[in-house]
């Protein structure tokens, strides 16, 4: 029989805090490190697996877990490549890794045959017994390329070049593709060995999102999960920050014609308890674009740039607030004074309470915006699992925001940005 | 195969939920119904872009875009981005080869707010000398960013002025730096006058919103407005195309080569062939189990990477552009030949196991995911639209391409096979 899925009068289940709707979070059997928002709107299931290691955890063969999860969905079960059998069911399968950890996502139309292909896939992928000699040395030369790559653009030079002087010494300095020598040395045995300590049932988290009930999830997990190994929990070591600059400017040279600009501000992490108060004020600053004290001043006002902005980018053991532009290379000087003012601008933080009130409903009303799909939906479920936020995220988040006045975030910005140790680093011509 | 039943026999239309009518000004708006989140998105495309450019005004479709945002009689530069943003919304804008687009994304609550911004500008928009000169530095700077910086959107632009010069797809959508410098307020006040009008444009909200409620503040912010005629600045120059080779050294870790053939405008005449096209280079590198994929890249290791550009929508003759990198040791001329030779493959042997079906699966299933986004589906139906084509072709595609048959893939490669082509190598920077 044919069947017709009429999205307008199906509603997703939405739960409603201070006039706000939002999803509702369940965690699959009680199990906290599977959590489901049930979404029947379409006939479609998203589901990230979210393995609690990255490159951070790469010890001396920096780049190797990016090597491995890249390798996972190219294993070979009967003659044919996982990838490929997803893309006959119309699957859409991606994986990727950062610093703190790595996952693998996957979206698929719903029926049972899906669901249990799918789950007897990604188990394949998970046992990663089918690793292949082929793939791994094509996956090399790809990444290789990258990372020669890597030194020809403005954009990827200043990112890795920054992060190398400012995490020295710590898990986050290297590139999450690692080094050409290294990657270049890598073996099957290294690979293999790599696998077997990062997939563990107790350093996996899965989130699902879409036309699936508890029961199905939970089947779906199990299946997924069938006799991979309970070891103990991978416990990252600490990193520190050791970078002891003192507002440095760290100019690269590169044959480009725009300069582009990156300032690290030492920040928080995302449990900090003054997390929201950042995310106000960097809203204010750099993080909301039109209208923002940086897009004001170096786009509205100076036409010196296409793109400026700031973020907070929340590692698990440290914080950064991130600065970026480009602009022509003759106007770099000018550029970097004005983003010198604003910083000073943010650490006086002589802002209006009428500001900050728009910044926290801006912020507020943008809530439900950024739920308004599966996979926003998946992105967001997918970091409330990683940092273990279930636990009434949405009611907490709107509390925290409403919880913000001026006074506690020029408190905040005292005690949480370390000015002192900013780092600058351009790269461009002269 | 049979392992999709839910997915081949499901049936998502936008049919079902779109009204449109047309106000006595020659607005068009289009209404897509979609609650599945409290949010709407309200759009507005002009038939305007920079295939209605000519030589010596490249660029000023772009620009005027930007200049949307710098104030009216009734708000100042900045204030509707403000706005917007004070009621948790975001917008923004965008420029394309047959249409200039802007959306705002907001609380259904706020429906009104965004339609009485957007159709303010519409007539009332004011030119600020000074404001535009600092829009022109940013457009400029743009175009640094995102073209003069990157080595394969250079070459993109050189095969385009090499196929059909500074006329239809020919010009650059950022403009050039020359034309960038030489446009002049009144030809951005010529451009606004002559294209904005309601009479040449179409109104698209997609989402959340109370239909009635709608159509009311629709006709009360638009409604007043006169249509007038629009003029067609273009000019034909009867441009030769030169299948010259294009060779150049640049910033780019492995050789680059691209194979750009001249392609079809679109219509109803010619759809089945075009679709057949469509199908045809997906099948050849539409995912990682198509045939450049599995032969060039697993099978004969002979391709780092490969990829095809190809939009079957097009308003005015266009280009198919068939590229990648070769491996190491390999040389560019052999990748090429590769590539061809793939075409001459599938004429001589036709279609392989289940390729065809996979692709289309392929291709039903992302059709199902589109739905995920209520902005993605205006963006669908709003590029069809300011192109004069239907939105009802996205309803028709799957029994559309269902047609078609080996037969009609094999007449499409042999196009690939006699047609002449640009070749074109980016090679290292020696």
């Amino acid at each position: 029989m044919k069947q017709v899925f009429h999205i307008f009068w199906i509603f997703i289940a939405l739960f409603s805090t201070y006039g706000m709707s939002h999803p509702n979070i369940e965690a699959v059997k009680t199990n906290t490190n599977y959590l489901l928002i049930q979404e029947s709107s379409l006939p479609i299931v998203d589901i990230e697996i979210s393995i609690n290691s990255g490159s951070k955890d790469d010890g001396s063969l920096k780049g190797i877990t990016n090597y491995s999860i890249e390798l996972l969905h190219q294993q070979k079960i009967n003659e044919e490549k996982i990838i490929h059998s997803f893309e006959k069911i119309g699957a859409s399968y991606s994986s990727s890794v950062n610093r703190d950890s790595s996952s693998l996502s996957i979206r698929f139309i719903k029926n049972s045959y899906n669901i249990d292909f799918v789950s007897n896939k990604l188990n394949e992928i998970l046992k990663a017994d089918n690793l292949d000699v082929e793939s791994l040395e094509y996956t090399r030369e790809v990444i290789i390329n990258d990372i020669i790559s890597r030194d020809l653009s403005p954009a990827s030079i200043i990112a890795y070049k920054a992060d190398e002087e400012f995490f020295t010494g710590t898990g986050y300095s290297h590139p999450v593709s690692g080094y050409k020598n290294i990657i270049e040395d890598i073996d099957i045995a290294d690979i293999q060995k790599h696998l077997k300590n990062i997939i563990n049932i107790n350093n996996i988290k899965i989130s699902i999102v879409g036309d699936i009930n508890e029961n199905e999830a939970a089947s779906f997990i199990s299946r997924s999960l069938y006799n991979i190994p309970v070891h103990k929990k991978n416990i990252s070591t600490i990193n520190k920050l050791n970078y002891k600059g003192n507002g440095m400017l760290n100019n690269i040279s590169h044959d480009s014609n725009q300069t582009h600009i990156s300032i690290y501000i030492p920040s928080i992490t995302r449990k900090h308890k003054n997390y929201y108060n950042m995310l106000v004020a960097n809203y204010i600053f750099g993080g909301s674009g039109f209208g923002s004290m940086l897009m004001q001043e170096i786009r509205e006002k100076n036409g010196l740039a296409y793109s400026v902005y700031s973020y907070l980018l929340p590692y698990n053991d440290i914080g950064i607030l991130k600065i970026g532009m480009q602009t022509e290379t003759k106007n770099t000087k000018k550029a970097l004074n004005i983003l010198k003012n604003e910083i000073n601008k943010l650490e006086i933080f002589d802002i209006s309470n009428q500001t900050i009130q728009k910044a926290k409903t801006g912020l507020l009303k943008s809530f439900e915006s950024r739920l308004d799909t599966n996979k926003k939906m998946l992105r967001n479920l997918s970091a409330i699992n990683y940092y273990d936020m279930h636990d009434d995220y949405f009611e907490n988040y709107i509390k925290g925001i409403n919880s913000v006045t001026k006074e506690s975030i020029i408190s905040s910005l005292k005690s949480d940005l370390d000015f002192d140790k900013i780092l600058v680093t351009t790269v461009g011509n002269n | 195969m049979g392992i999709m039943p839910s997915l081949v026999e499901s049936n998502m239309s936008f049919s079902d939920r779109i009204e449109e009518y047309t106000l006595d000004n020659g607005l068009k708006v289009i209404l897509i119904e979609d609650n599945r989140s409290p949010t709407v998105v309200s759009s507005i495309w002009y038939k305007v872009g920079s295939s209605y450019e000519y030589k010596g005004i490249s660029g000023i479709s772009h620009v005027l875009e930007h200049m949307m945002f710098k104030g009216t009689k009734n708000t100042s530069p900045g204030e509707f981005s403000k706005k917007i943003k004070e009621v948790g919304g975001s917008e923004n804008a965008f420029t394309g080869r047959d249409f200039t687009g802007y959306y705002q994304k907001v609380h259904k609550d706020y429906l009104e707010l965004s339609l009485k911004l957007e159709s303010d500008r519409m007539t009332n928009l004011i030119f600020i000398e000074e404001e535009f000169k600092k829009e022109v530095d940013v457009v400029k700077e743009e175009r640094r960013l995102r073209t003069d910086d990157k080595p394969v959107s250079k070459v993109f632009e050189k095969i385009g002025l090499q196929a059909y010069g500074m006329n239809g797809y020919g010009i650059p959508i950022i403009g050039s730096m020359r034309d960038l410098d030489n446009i002049t307020i009144n030809d951005l006040k010529k451009w606004y006058t002559n294209f904005y009008t309601p009479n040449n444009a179409t109104l698209i909200l997609a989402g959340s919103f109370d239909s009635a409620n709608a159509k009311y503040l629709i006709k009360k912010y638009y409604g007043s407005y006169k249509g007038s005629k629009v003029l067609d600045y273009s000019q034909a120059d009867n441009h030769e195309t030169s299948f010259n080779p294009i060779s150049v050294e640049d910033k780019v870790s492995e050789p680059v080569i691209l194979l750009s053939f001249k392609s079809q405008s679109f219509s109803l005449n010619v759809k089945k062939k075009l679709y057949a096209m469509e199908i045809l280079l997906e099948l050849m590198d539409g995912g990682l189990s198509s045939r450049f994929t599995k032969n060039l890249i697993d099978n004969d290791r002979i391709a780092l990477n490969t990829f095809i550009s190809y939009d079957s929508y097009s308003r005015k003759s266009g280009l198919i552009t068939l590229g990648g990198s070769p491996r190491k040791g390999v040389s560019p001329e052999y990748l090429k030949t590769a590539l061809l030779n793939q075409f001459s493959e599938f004429i001589e042997g036709g279609l392989q196991g289940s390729e065809l079906s996979d692709t289309k699966s392929r291709l039903l299933a992302n059709k199902i995911y589109e739905f995920d986004s209520v902005f993605y589906q205006a963006m669908k139906v709003g590029m069809l639209e300011a192109k004069n084509f239907d939105w009802r072709l996205l309803d028709e595609y799957i029994n559309d391409i269902n047609s078609i048959t080996e037969d009609d893939l094999i007449d499409a490669a042999e196009i690939i096979i006699s047609s002449d082509y640009i070749y074109s190598l980016i090679e290292p920077t020696s």
